[in-house]
């Protein structure tokens, strides 16, 4: 697999060779400093994209086209990281030995349509098409409560991260100050007002004529805002609950992490997660599941952008007290880790580095996150750099631990239990 | 060992029975990475009535017994878990229980040998103690709980339950908290002895690998250990009517706006493979010129302001059954229910996008061949279902003809129908 690095009009443009994959796989990168009203407008204007354009302005249309296209696939995502909104458009399309000659190309410009040419009129994006979509993301934001493992990370986040981009969550009156017309204002900064950046993966003998066509008229621009949040670290651990109508309960735990080096933030902390709440052996998981058979589910998650970890339970409400009294002795106890313990996560990341060499999604996606920190090194020298992490970097590193926040959703079952208990 | 060769895209995949029964298939990977392995039995919920192995008497089992075993055989009689065995060495593991088939697998770059070895042993080597099946019982009420959170699914659910009378289809694979309260270790014996000799179960293997010493690694694992000789297993059968059980029941949960599911029911009559396959192309072909992404049913519907948000449709073939559903945040039901009968009953716009469907489906298939992960998938799902992989798979697809298609699903009587509204909870 070789890596090459060049640029097209100051766009910087990645190229992954590799003859492993039947497909050449195209991720472009629209980084932009995150706005609250992003949450909802940047989600909207990616599904509207995506769902038809001037070309094709139905639906139906369009998805004959990919489909006489040997569907290519052309997806959207769109995420925060730390203090940055990105938008990424990538394309899947098989090389023209499996389809016929010429399909690639025509596809790629398929793809240019979609994201560069959508179906508009007046200044406004389609009246029907913004309806739709609106209608989408309301119903979106209002049954958030139908997915309460994700709500519970959500109102953590906005307990823990208040005042900073980590509470930011989409709402109905950001989405109420939406017009058709306002949004597509936001599409063509979003266009012009972005850092720009192109990975391609694959093995193809017109890359040039790939990335031109992909990347002709565009212009990039530079932003040196901070990447990373921290934010305060409160001295109480402030816990919150609600209640739903939910059978089950869900238990949040927030940990923020003080002032870590650039070292702790890329090696020591993901060992440190991992030992934690990363997989089956990891501490949560024994203590809370294994041993005291309180959840299911049970894990910690390193957010590297917005310096912290959360960790997530789903248990019977009635064992609340006791689930969180335990979450915090477990994180108390991380001082004294085991060599066995670092081991093992160790690990762990060497392996999922390595995979991710396997995948044409996930091997981009991580040279552009590498990327994001200014980070050129090789997944190899990543590997070494983890496994040079010791002890003693883990001990000083829970120091600089804090739990800060606890929100709980709590179910039914702990009510009928209480009432049980009344009775 | 045998070669199957995937004709079209010269892929191959290696393929050998072992004495004692076990089907063991490895696709090679060059260049890549991971290495993975799926450890598998044909037992799912499906299979819970049958005449256990040396016994006489048919028997029934508590519901969800198929995955609450799948959870169990992760204990070991050493100190060390399962999981930490694997996590040791950089390795992920996992297992799933679905209604006809129970695998356990596990992923990872490095230490492949090790890894297949703790696999295998652990899923030969079952210990089940009164102590830890109950303890296991608290944990498997907390993962229903967590399914029941789910008001799509939970509608789902209700209308295979309202659907079926009485095949096994009717209930969820968990099973519910009071049977799963039921199951004892030795219900859990039994079972296993019954559906996990080798000669009901499959290894399927990738990795960037020699064949020849994947072969005789599992070999010699095998001839290490002694199996009874392999029976025939009897299961019930199931004399499934025509007829639903209820036309339709209102459900309360906690959902912000109401949701509708309607479920349609066939009794089909039993066909060879690849005939059997052909007709589940044509149902799923069928569905998705009607209502997939060429058609605007959907957006239809939400313009018109009789669905709120979002309406799919999906379908599920097992044994002699289908069944067919519809569901989304429905505003007016009437409407819709016509809307969908009227699509149902309308053959006269199907042969342009039929093509279209054809050349996707192919293109899919060419493109599960750049995720190995995928590979393995196709492989355990065809060998339980089939019991083989098919070679020609791609010819088969592209051969599919017009006439013949248009010809079976104007045959299909959609007239044994379940609606299931779910509201949000009363006060």
């Amino acid at each position: 697999m070789k890596k090459i690095e060049t640029t097209y009009n100051d766009i910087p443009v990645t190229i992954i060779e590799t003859d492993k994959f039947k497909s050449v796989i195209g991720s472009l990168y629209f980084k932009t400093p995150i706005k609250k009203e992003m949450m909802v407008t940047r989600k909207m204007i990616m599904n509207l994209l995506l769902h038809t354009c001037k070309k094709y302005p139905q639906s139906k249309e369009l998805n004959k086209k990919m489909m006489d296209l040997y569907n290519p696939s052309i997806v959207a995502n769109t995420s925060r990281e730390g203090n940055y909104r990105i938008n990424r458009f990538a394309f899947r399309i098989l090389d023209d030995k499996y389809t016929k000659d010429g399909n690639m190309l025509e596809a790629i410009k398929l793809f240019r349509e979609i994201i560069f040419n959508p179906n508009v009129s007046d200044n406004a994006f389609d009246k029907d098409e913004f309806n739709l979509e609106y209608q989408a993301m309301k119903s979106e934001i209002e049954s958030k409560i139908e997915r309460p493992k994700n709500y519970a990370l959500e109102k953590l986040d906005c307990q823990m991260g208040e005042g900073t981009p980590i509470s930011y969550v989409a709402t109905i009156e950001d989405l109420n100050k939406i017009t058709s017309e306002s949004l597509y204002q936001d599409y063509l900064k979003m266009i012009k007002e972005s850092e720009i950046e192109l990975i391609l993966a694959g093995k193809t003998d017109n890359q040039d004529e790939i990335i031109r066509t992909v990347l002709d008229g565009l212009k990039t621009v530079k932003y040196d805002k901070e990447l990373i949040i921290s934010s305060d670290i409160k001295n109480e651990v402030q816990e919150e609950k609600e209640t739903y109508d939910g059978k089950q309960s869900i238990l949040t735990v927030g940990l923020k992490l003080g002032d870590i080096s650039d070292y702790e933030r890329s090696y020591v902390a993901p060992i440190y997660s991992g030992v934690l709440g990363g997989g089956a052996s990891s501490r949560l998981f024994s203590v809370i599941r294994e041993k005291n058979s309180l959840a299911y589910s049970c894990f910690s998650r390193y957010e590297k952008d917005d310096s912290v970890i959360v960790v997530s339970a789903g248990i019977d409400g009635k064992n609340y007290e006791k689930a969180l009294s335990l979450i915090k002795q477990i994180v108390s106890q991380m001082s004294e880790v085991k060599e066995e313990e670092i081991e093992r996560v160790k690990k762990e990341i060497t392996s999922s580095l390595k995979e991710s060499l396997d995948y044409l999604n996930s091997y981009p996606n991580y040279v552009y996150k590498a990327k994001l920190y200014n980070d050129t090194s090789d997944i190899y020298e990543k590997i070494k750099e983890v496994n040079k992490v010791t002890l003693k970097d883990i001990t000083n590193f829970s120091k600089k631990v804090f739990l800060t926040d606890s929100f709980l959703l709590e179910g039914e079952s702990s009510n009928e239990n209480n009432k049980d208990k009344e009775a | 060992m045998k070669t199957i060769k995937i004709k079209k895209l010269n892929e191959i995949i290696y393929h050998e029975t072992l004495d004692n029964g076990l089907n063991i298939y490895f696709y090679k990977t060059p260049g890549f990475q991971k290495k993975m392995a799926y450890f598998q039995t044909k037992y799912g919920s499906l299979y819970n009535d049958f005449i256990p192995i040396n016994a006489s008497e048919m028997k029934s089992f508590p519901l969800g017994i198929a995955h609450f075993l799948e959870h169990k055989l992760f204990e070991s009689n050493d100190n060390e878990s399962v999981f930490q065995k694997f996590e040791k060495n950089g390795a992920g593991v996992n297992a799933a229980t679905t209604y006809d088939k129970t695998y356990y697998y596990f992923f990872g770059a490095d230490h492949f040998y090790e890894n297949l070895e703790i696999l295998i042993n652990m899923v030969q080597n079952p210990y089940f103690t009164d102590e830890n099946v109950e303890k296991e019982k608290g944990i498997i009420g907390q993962e229903l709980d967590m399914y029941s959170n789910n008001p799509s699914q939970v509608l789902l659910q209700k209308l295979y339950y309202n659907a079926i009378v009485n095949h096994p289809l009717k209930y969820d694979v968990g099973g519910t908290k009071e049977e799963v309260n039921k199951i004892t270790k030795e219900d859990l014996y039994e079972c296993y002895n019954t559906f996990y000799h080798p000669s009901n179960m499959i290894l399927v293997i990738m990795g960037d690998l020699d064949e020849h010493e994947v072969f005789e690694f599992v070999r010699k694992n095998q001839a290490e250990k002694h199996f009874e000789k392999s029976k025939e297993i009897k299961l019930k059968k199931y004399e499934e009517p025509e007829k639903v059980v209820k036309k339709e029941e209102t459900i309360y949960h906690n959902v912000v706006s109401p949701k509708i599911g309607y479920a349609y029911k066939f009794i089909l009559p039993k066909l060879d493979d690849k005939k059997s396959f052909l007709r589940e192309s044509y149902i799923q072909l069928f569905l998705a010129t009607k209502f997939g992404s060429t058609t605007e049913f959907t957006e239809d519907l939400i313009k018109k302001k009789l669905v709120k948000s979002y309406f799919y449709y999906d379908y599920v073939f097992k044994d002699n059954i289908a069944i067919i559903f519809f569901a989304g945040d429905i505003l007016d039901d009437e409407a819709v229910n016509d809307l969908i009968e009227e699509k149902l009953h309308d053959f006269s716009d199907l042969k342009e996008v039929f093509e279209l469907y054809k050349k996707a489906y192919l293109s899919s298939y060419v493109k599960m061949f750049e995720v190995p992960d995928s590979v393995l998938n196709h492989i355990r799902i065809y060998v339980n279902r089939y019991g083989y992989v098919f070679d020609d798979l791609y010819e088969l697809v592209e051969g599919i003809s017009y006439d013949e298609y248009l010809k079976y699903v104007q045959s299909l009587k959609f007239n044994q129908k379940t609606k299931v509204t779910v509201l949000g909870k009363e006060e």
